[in-house]
């Protein structure tokens, strides 16, 4: 049940994140494309690519998180596996919610304060609230699944994602 | 000073550990901001949402995603064959002639995708079996696509590069024309390197099938794709008639066009799987760079980038000591930390001093990408070397990185030549 649950949230959120990449991807090209094909670029692009970047990166961070697919130095990490497997497996988890919970927090309070203070954004002229907002909505969705996996794996995250803990990723950044 | 290097020691003990890097990084910012401001949480806090919603809403940073989309899109148009075919109808009847291919159709690949990793696990699937088929010697093989994949981070587009223009406030355009003599350059000395061997021991890759014109040009015809995004990314954001962000969702576009019209990618499954491949990688990247950012703001605060200055100057290094003094901090952070961290974290130590001394910024950001290049092909880590191994499980990873000892050997070259003629870097600005 609990699987179920989290796998389709985990779902709604990779949606969310590839749709957004790939309308970035459209808006850049058929803005430059309109600009010296027809002498029209899209009103405000950058702003509404800084809205699906929000989108993109903090739906990825969710499932990333929940999945423990953060980027580790892991030199030593399998040599204190197994020497205190339980400690540092715990340990890392207590860090990555507390971080997690740190921003969402302060995402919140800039989200209150912009919306209080009824700023707008230059361009579009959107309620400036809504990036903090969508960031610290989107980064709740990725606690929830986070402490969720947590509680029902009893910190072992892999085993919500065993496919994907065996897959390999070929766009690496370096 | 010693504040900072605490911070550091903190940082380095808790990744050795399995921590993850951006959220721990940020964690040990934002406990030394708030411990250098008297204990000042809500300082810190702030700050923390400065960084990550200044960088994670950050138009100019959407070339991150939009360039990792097309070296995704790139590697599932599977174009990666047909650069190795032409590459090889072209100097494949040389002595070790499908070695020297590899190099010339990793260069083709580096030049549609920033990802070094990509680029090796790529060529490995392409070029390994060929090889072997000739019957190359595994550390030779091994070693040239594990160093040829280093040339992803080079040739542009190149996402370190993008990185370091973040950290330094440098024109990533700029730094993308910068790159492309040193990549040139690269090439040519992995070519050398390939030669070389061969010329010493002949055994381990004898000369390959000289094809006929009709198949030859049949082979260079069909990677006319590469040529075209290459040109237009490089040529638009030259000439000023896109920017590097606007180059990179033509880019990204482009190669979904190529790689639906060469039959792949026709389901919304592969693209779904593809965009999100990119979105998990973006994401991860992310948050290294928002730890990074709110780590920079509390080594900046602890004033060790200021004292620094003062240290370089009163040891009298001259510009030319500091770069090489600040190379061999990389080259040995370079052997256990990967490179995207080494980017984040020393380069705003040094940068206050690498200004003091009057250092060209684009022609160090070159530098440093060649330095990280070694460290993707040196032990103990050598990320490079490990993805070949992934992809191939049967290598030995003593092979492999006996196989790039002579691959090395050209980075560290080309490093010196970059240091003695800056120009190689800055010639076409």
């Amino acid at each position: 049940m609990f699987a179920r649950a989290f796998h389709a949230v985990e779902k709604v959120l990779e949606i969310l994140a590839g749709t957004g990449l790939f309308i970035m991807m459209m808006l850049t090209f058929i803005d430059v494309v309109g600009r010296y094909g027809f002498h029209h670029s899209i009103f405000g692009t950058a702003e509404y690519v800084e809205i699906l970047m929000v989108v993109t990166i903090f739906s990825g961070i969710a499932f990333i998180s929940a999945g423990n697919e953060h980027i580790t130095v892991n030199i030593f990490e399998a040599w204190v596996q197994r020497r205190i497997p339980n400690l540092q497996r715990w340990a890392v988890l207590a860090v990555t919610v507390g971080v997690y919970v740190l921003i969402t927090y302060e995402l919140f309070a800039s989200a209150f304060s912009a919306m209080q203070s009824g700023r707008l954004t230059p361009v579009l002229a959107l309620p400036q609230w809504i990036l903090p907002m969508t960031a610290a909505v989107l980064s709740v969705f990725g606690l929830v699944l986070l402490l969720g996996a947590i509680l029902h794996t009893r910190g072992h995250l892999g085993r919500m994602s065993p496919d994907r803990a065996a897959a390999e990723t070929m766009t690496g950044v370096e | 000073m010693e504040l900072a290097l605490i911070g550091f020691a903190i940082l380095l003990f808790l990744c050795f550990l399995g921590f993850p890097l951006g959220f721990t990084t940020l964690l040990v910012g934002f406990v030394g901001f708030a411990y250098t401001r008297d204990w000042n949480f809500h300082a810190a806090l702030a700050m923390v949402e400065q960084q990550v919603m200044e960088t994670g809403a950050n138009y100019g940073l959407s070339v991150i995603p939009l360039f990792i989309l097309m070296g995704a899109l790139i590697h599932r148009s599977n174009i990666s064959e047909d650069l190795y075919k032409a590459a090889n109808a072209l100097v494949g009847a040389l002595p070790g002639g499908l070695a020297h291919a590899t190099v010339l159709a990793c260069a083709g690949f580096s030049a549609v995708s920033g990802s070094s990793l990509a680029t090796a696990a790529t060529m490995t699937r392409v070029a390994m079996p060929h090889m072997r088929g000739y019957g190359y010697d595994d550390r030779l093989s091994s070693g040239v696509v594990a160093a040829g994949g280093t040339l992803g981070i080079m040739i542009p587009p190149s996402v370190p590069l993008v990185i370091y223009a973040l950290v330094a406030e440098e024109d990533i355009g700029k730094l993308f024309i910068a790159a492309i003599l040193p990549g040139l350059m690269l090439v040519a000395l992995f070519i050398a390197a390939v030669a070389l061997t061969v010329a010493r021991k002949p055994e381990l890759g004898r000369a390959g099938d000289r094809l006929g014109p009709a198949e030859r040009w049949a082979a260079y015809l069909k990677v006319w794709p590469v040529i075209v995004l290459f040109v237009v990314i490089l040529g638009g954001i030259y000439s000023g008639v896109f920017s590097p962000t606007e180059a990179a969702g033509i880019g990204a576009t482009g190669a979904a066009i190529f790689a639906v019209a060469r039959g792949y990618l026709r389901s919304a499954k592969a693209l779904y799987l593809t965009l999100i491949e990119t979105c998990r990688t973006t994401a991860m990247l992310f948050t290294v760079i928002f730890g990074a950012q709110v780590f920079a703001n509390f080594i900046n605060l602890s004033g060790l980038p200021y004292q620094l200055v003062s240290l370089v100057e009163g040891w009298e290094l001259g510009a030319v000591g500091l770069v090489i003094a600040i190379c061999a901090v990389c080259i040995l952070m370079g052997m256990i930390f990967e490179s995207i961290g080494i980017l984040l974290l020393i380069i705003p130590v040094f940068l206050p001093s690498l200004i003091a001394m009057d250092i060209d910024m684009i022609w160090f950001g070159i530098v440093m990408v060649v330095v990280i290049e070694m460290g993707l092909i040196t032990p103990p880590i050598g990320m490079n070397v490990f993805t070949v191994r992934s992809v191939m499980p049967d290598l030995r990873i003593g092979a492999i990185f006996s196989g790039v000892t002579a691959f090395v050997i050209a980075d560290a070259l080309a490093l010196a030549l970059l240091l003695v003629f800056p120009a190689i870097a800055l010639a076409l600005l």
